[in-house]
């Protein structure tokens, strides 16, 4: 006795023997192979989207890092040695960092601040100790000084005043031991 | 002779657990926190505020009985920058509020970004904590 599977498959036995035809053309393929483009199209484009934006915000947070970190420097630390000020010029041979910090208490060295913000002519030799080594890095100095009355004494800058392609400014306070308050402005710059 | 197209579960299976691990990858791709120094400006513009005005004796000063509360006032007013808000607050060892103080021109709307900066200081032989709330007008 035949059952209706042994039909089944004998008519597809026969039709697979008579036939001729041959099947190089599938819906499967088609409808699969479309998904696989438009995903692949998608994930192309995503991609080429984000390392656009990747390229573009890699040297601002590297720009980011090496400022905070020379910053930190000067408002944290005294330099070493911490007579660095009384040294003649800045040169990176004698000089291991830079800081505007005063030994007693804390308080910021009017004599280090002055001594950085006129010393210009060792710009290169400054920025290689405040670790600004980026590419193309370059930083300005703005401090502006108030009385104990909060009254402005005095404006000093120092450092690169080319144009920037990118910027960051970061604000600080200090005081002196005479209490004199400085309102400092270290703005790291990336120039074109 | 009807047309057909195969259906399979494996091939919907498989064409889901793709979609979901991309919009997965997605994501998590673009949920990566890269302000590495997020809000660190407000904290450190905060930090040296309440240094200097700790150090000059400011925050001492407000806690007298006939303090003149203006000193707080300007120097807020003079050294913070004019976007920027806060809110002081000084305490005493069991967290007793002595002194509160809003920045002349901001409301007590913090936003988003805002930070708390605290740091003590001693007063007629007691410690105080000076507390403020930093934020973007």
């Amino acid at each position: 006795m035949i059952g209706l599977f042994d039909k089944v498959k004998i008519r597809m036995t026969k039709e697979k023997v008579f036939s001729n035809k041959g099947q190089i053309f599938s819906w499967d393929l088609v409808v699969s192979a479309m998904i696989f483009i438009v995903i692949f199209l998608t994930l192309v484009v995503l991609l080429d989207d984000k390392s656009l934006a990747i390229n573009e915000e890699e040297p601002k947070k590297e720009l980011e890092i090496y400022t905070r970190h020379a910053v930190e420097a000067l408002m944290n630390t005294e330099g070493f040695p911490q007579d660095w000020h009384e040294l003649d010029g800045i040169n990176a041979s004698e000089i291991s960092s830079i800081g505007l910090r005063e030994g007693r208490y804390g308080y910021l060295d009017e004599e280090k601040l002055d001594k950085l913000m006129k010393s210009g002519e060792y710009y290169d030799a400054i920025k290689k100790l405040l670790g600004l080594t980026g590419p193309n890095f370059e930083f300005k100095f703005n401090v502006t000084i108030y009385d104990t009355n909060h009254i402005k004494i005095d404006e000093k800058n120092m450092g690169y005043d080319g144009d920037c392609s990118k910027l960051l400014i970061l604000n600080r306070l200090a005081r002196d031991y005479d209490g004199r308050i400085y309102k400092m402005k270290f703005a790291g710059c990336i120039v074109k | 002779m009807k047309k057909a197209i195969l259906f399979s579960m494996d091939a919907l299976i498989a064409l889901l657990i793709l979609i979901s691990t991309l919009t997965g990858v997605f994501v998590i791709y673009n949920q990566i926190n890269d302000e590495v120094f997020k809000n660190r400006d407000l904290y450190d513009q905060g930090y040296d505020v309440l240094e200097i005005m700790k150090s000059k004796g400011i925050l001492s000063n407000a806690l007298e009985f006939d303090a003149d509360r203006q000193e707080i006032n300007s120097f807020l007013w003079d050294f913070l920058p004019s976007n920027v808000c806060s809110h002081l607050k000084l305490k005493d060892k069991y967290k007793f509020t002595y002194l509160e103080n809003l920045k002349p021109g901001c409301r007590p709307e913090y936003g988003e970004k805002r930070v708390i900066v605290t740091l003590p200081f001693i007063h007629d032989n007691q410690i105080y904590n000076a507390e403020m709330i930093l934020w973007y007008k």
